[in-house]
């Protein structure tokens, strides 16, 4: 198997190099043959990628301990549906991963790039051709993930514990996918910037692969999320670990580009911002790959860790040369042709999401190499961790919430004050409400009041938009409300796709703001037949399960949910209160009032092989919110040292993954006649109108 | 504690001075204003005090590193040294000692590493205030940008027919608007067709 690998990967250097060659040759000596067998090299690129991934999979499943690689991340009572995945567990199968992924995305991208666009396709295949052969030359020299052992150990030492859940099916391969595939949209965006003939026709295809690599890295992060939430033990889901940071980096500056490039194909401008956003997200993507692999950054979850850091840091600044020589090269090409016209349009709507989303990034940015700042400057280690984030990203976090309000209610141009106010008064309306209720429940902690407020208004916004245009179906044309609202959608689905995405974006806020703001917590010991009381939950320690196994000793908790009447535990909550305790133990016995809601089974893990602990929280969900159980310890004196939080609207995180899921596929789902039309109106051509001659937003 | 609002107020002042136009200074004034507002209250905001002892253990071990786990605050590590932190925390805190004051002693202990977020004083003062020149400096860039543009535009409308009466006034589609543009607002202008045909109706009725 080594064998059939390590020559895959060499072969993999070759082709990649071959077509970077083959490409940029054949354009500039106007060879057509060579261009052509250029982008077929990438095909084969694909196919070794394939062949070396195949081998060290099939190395995993057959136990092949010669290979050091397998010896270091399987072993033999590994389950095998485990050991398929194990290959991209650590770094040197991860770096094969990544360039499977690349191969494939790169592979789909050339062969379906329409033909309009050939005369950039080499310099666009170039480019991906560079990236796989750094990958592929990196995996050849540093990394070689078929290297052998001299002396074949007996057994390997097996996965890292954290890895065995099925997140690990899902979160890496879609995150490394994502964030690799962000060259693809550069690729063509530089493509069509070298050749230089391309004025705004590269953005449709952009777009679609910035959409879906962005959406890719979205579900990942959320899987992540969630992954951590379950697993990590410590109720939360994000905190602001560089390794989250830079996969969210990323991520934010494709959402800036998804909107900014809408207004270079709607209306011709942005031109240059674009460029410089698709580079950013790219320069950033590598930075995320650097700090996976090394080093310069202390991490939660950095499986890949190696002494590669630095090479793909050095990749990056490459990179980084090259787009902005790229761009200062091409700058005159690049004006816009209309300038905005108006404050209240939705370009400048954009404008102001770009700038907002840029910010967060930048700070972002800042709180992760500020380690390294104050180690340079005056050699104190200090740590940035999520306190500072939700301080300093918080705020414009909120201001974000409120923009993707108002934007969908601005037309493209521009607007009259009069028609705006009348499209804010629902939005406002129900905000206000909102405080008010709030406050009127009791709720008074300013930045939750305000961030619900902010959910609700661009909330209503949208909702506000699908109402008045269904009601306009309903009215007109005599449809069903689910049909009207369906035909709405379905007229323009990338507008409405994106308003579906703003939604689910709506969900994670109000999943944060429960969260973050309102979360109760309660550590304790107790024994077998003794309950612990926290809000109105008694969580009753049952029973324990043991399994001793040769790897790891692990032990489950059997603990039953009671949903109590606080009253009847007045005298205990009046004491714990007393002594400042949020909740309190009570030997069990039945109380009339008790009603049981649930069974959990949390777990703790110890790993002999890797001296680590890793514990299975115990979660009871529901919309409002969930009780989180997590064993910390299982005492000499057969107490269980548990720590319960209740996280309220937790639920609302991960039921945005499906929202968001299906706002991505609607907004790409493709649609010709609207990319007709706007390719028709960029090229200048005059599209027989009939009478457009509306008046509009009186 | 940091007051931000002033360099704000600065700047606020120096762009409408240079550039007068009056509903676009009322929009910036406003969105300066509205983030001076939010960084100030942010800046001097300090959670503590009135909450229970429990409360304020976790709180603390949200705010300080666990010395042996990578990255993890003390709330999210389970390692055997971040429980007896907290214990001490809780005595700590049992004892009456401020926030603050526990920071320190673990300052003093582990060096500035442990807190999660480092203190506004000196030189760390950056990591705080550069966030804030980040969203400035981009707004004046945005604002620049946006005049520039606007600026080029009017210079430019003088001398063509089709785009002129822009500000209030209610804007119109040019008939040199093509249909995709016409497509893209249809949802709304039906509905306000409609909204007006209703109207019509009732008016005829009555
Ligand atoms: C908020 C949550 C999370 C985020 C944003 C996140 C982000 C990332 C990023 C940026 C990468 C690197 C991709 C690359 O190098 O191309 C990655 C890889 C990975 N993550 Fe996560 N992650 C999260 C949570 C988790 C959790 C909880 C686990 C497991 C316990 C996990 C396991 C992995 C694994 C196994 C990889 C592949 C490692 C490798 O490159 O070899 N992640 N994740
Ligand atoms: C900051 C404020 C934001 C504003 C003002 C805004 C505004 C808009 C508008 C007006 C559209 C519809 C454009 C059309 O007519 O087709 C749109 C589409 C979209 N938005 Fe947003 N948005 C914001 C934030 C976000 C965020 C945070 C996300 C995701 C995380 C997001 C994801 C999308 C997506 C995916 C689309 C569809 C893009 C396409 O189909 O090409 N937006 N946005």
């Amino acid at each position: 198997m080594d064998q059939i690998g390590t020559t895959a990967i060499w072969l993999g250097v070759a082709v990649s190099a071959y077509a970077v060659v083959a490409s940029l040759v054949g354009a500039r000596a106007g060879v057509g043959e060579l261009v052509v067998s250029g982008r077929r090299a990438v095909y084969m690129a694909l196919l070794v990628a394939f062949v070396g991934s195949a081998a060290l999979i099939v190395a995993f499943l057959t136990n092949d301990f010669s290979i050091e690689y397998v010896a270091n991340n399987s072993n033999i009572v590994m389950g095998r549906g485990y050991t398929l995945v194990a290959f991209y567990a650590a770094n040197e199968g991860s770096l094969l991963y990544i360039t499977l992924a690349l191969a494939l995305m790169a592979s789909i991208s050339v062969r379906l790039a329409p033909h309009r666009f050939s005369a950039a396709m080499p310099y666009t295949v170039a480019i991906l051709a560079v990236v796989l052969a750094f990958l592929f030359g990196t995996m050849a020299t540093l990394a070689n993930p078929f290297e052998t052992l001299s002396v074949v150990p007996p057994d390997g030492r097996g996965i890292n514990p954290l890895l065995l859940h099925p997140g690990m099916y899902s979160h890496p391969p879609l995150i490394m996918s994502g964030l690799v595939g962000i060259t693809i949209p550069f690729a063509f965006a530089s493509g069509a910037l070298i050749s230089g003939e391309y004025g705004d026709d590269w953005v449709d295809i952009a777009r679609i692969f910035a959409i879906v690599m962005w959406g890719i890295l979205g579900i990942g992060m959320l899987l992540g999320a969630w992954w951590a939430y379950t697993i990590l033990g410590w109720g939360g889901y994000w905190s602001w670990d560089p390794i989250e940071n830079v996969a969210m980096m990323p991520w934010l500056v494709l959402t800036a580009f998804i909107h900014s490039i809408m207004v270079q194909r709607r209306r011709g401008m942005f031109r240059m911002w674009n460029i410089v956003l698709i580079g950013i997200a790219f320069v950033l993507a590598q930075l995320g790959m650097s700090i996976n692999r090394g080093g310069s950054v202390v991490s939660v979850h950095s499986f890949a860790e190696s002494s590669l850091g630095l090479l793909f840091l050095s990749f990056m600044v490459l990179s980084l040369v090259f787009a902005f020589g790229l761009f200062v090269w091409r700058y005159p090409r690049l004006r816009s042709e209309r300038a905005i016209e108006s404050f209240m349009s939705r370009e400048a709507s954009f404008l102001v999401n770009n700038f907002l989303l840029l910010v967060v990034t930048a700070i972002t940015l800042w709180g992760v190499v500020y380690p390294l700042v104050s180690g340079l400057a005056r050699d104190v280690d200090v740590s940035v961790s999520a306190p500072y984030f939700h301080r300093v990203n918080g705020p414009v976090l909120l201001l974000i919430v409120i923009v993707m309000g108002i934007g969908p209610l601005l037309p493209w141009r521009r607007t009259s004050t009069r028609s705006l106010k009348r499209w804010l008064m629902a939005p406002l309306g129900a905000a206000a409400l909102t405080v008010i209720g709030l406050v009127a429940f009791g709720i008074w902690e300013f930045w939750a009041v305000l961030g619900f407020a902010a959910v609700v208004f661009a909330l209503v916004a949208v909702l506000e938009e699908w109402w008045m245009g269904a009601r306009a179906r309903i009215v007109n044309m005599g449809e069903m409300p689910w049909v009207a609202w369906w035909r709405l959608i379905n007229g323009n689905r990338p507008r409405h796709g994106g308003y579906i995405v703003h939604v689910a974006v709506l969900s994670v806020a109000i999943g944060v703001i429960g969260t973050q703001f309102f979360d109760q917590r309660y550590d304790a010991a107790i024994g077998l037949g003794e309950s612990l009381v926290l809000d109105d939950y008694r969580i009753e320690y049952v029973d324990k399960r043991i399994d001793d196994r040769p790897d790891r000793l692990a032990q489950w908790a059997r603990i039953d949910v009671y949903e109590i009447d606080p009253s009847d535990y007045a005298v205990e909550q009046a004491a714990a209160d007393a002594i400042g305790k949020a909740g309190f133990t009570v030997v069990t016995e039945e109380r009339p009032g008790d009603r049981l809601v649930g069974e959990l089974d949390p777990s703790h893990e110890f790993f002999r092989n890797f001296n680590q602990v890793s514990v299975r929280s115990g979660i009871k969900t529901s919309p409002v919110e969930d009780l989180y159980v997590i064993p910390r310890d299982f005492l000499e004196d057969e107490r269980v040292s548990l720590a319960v939080s209740i996280n309220p609207l937790a639920m609302w995180l991960w039921i945005a993954g499906p929202i968001f899921l299906v706002g991505t596929v609607v907004a790409l789902w493709p649609h010709p006649a609207l990319e007709r039309v706007a390719r028709r109106r960029r090229s200048g051509e005059r599209v027989a109108t009939g009478e457009p001659a509306v008046a509009l937003e009186s | 504690m940091l007051t931000f609002d002033e360099p704000i107020a600065m700047w606020t002042r120096t762009i409408l001075l240079v550039r007068g136009h009056s509903k676009l200074r009322f929009w910036v004034g406003l969105v300066l204003a509205v983030s001076a507002v939010v960084f100030g209250v942010v800046g001097a905001c300090v959670w503590e005090e009135d909450l229970t002892t429990d409360q304020r253990v976790y709180q603390l071990s949200t705010q300080l590193m666990c010395p042996v786990c990578d990255g993890q605050t003390l709330d999210q590590s389970q390692a055997q040294l971040s429980l007896d932190m907290q214990e001490v925390i809780r005595r700590k805190v049992e004892d009456g000692e401020s926030n603050a004051e526990i920071r320190e002693y673990f300052v003093d202990r582990y060096g500035e590493v442990v807190l999660a977020s480092p203190n506004a004083g000196g030189f760390n003062l950056v990591v705080w205030v550069m966030p804030l020149v980040i969203f400035v400096g981009g707004a004046l860039l945005v604002g620049n940008a946006f005049l520039n543009m606007r600026r080029q535009r009017r210079a430019g409308s003088e001398s063509s027919v089709k785009g002129e009466a822009v500000d209030d006034v209610e804007a119109t589609v040019d008939v040199d608007d093509s249909l995709g543009e016409y497509l893209e607002r249809a949802d709304r202008e039906m509905t306000v067709a409609i909204g007006r045909r209703e109207m019509t109706k009732g008016e005829d009725k009555g």
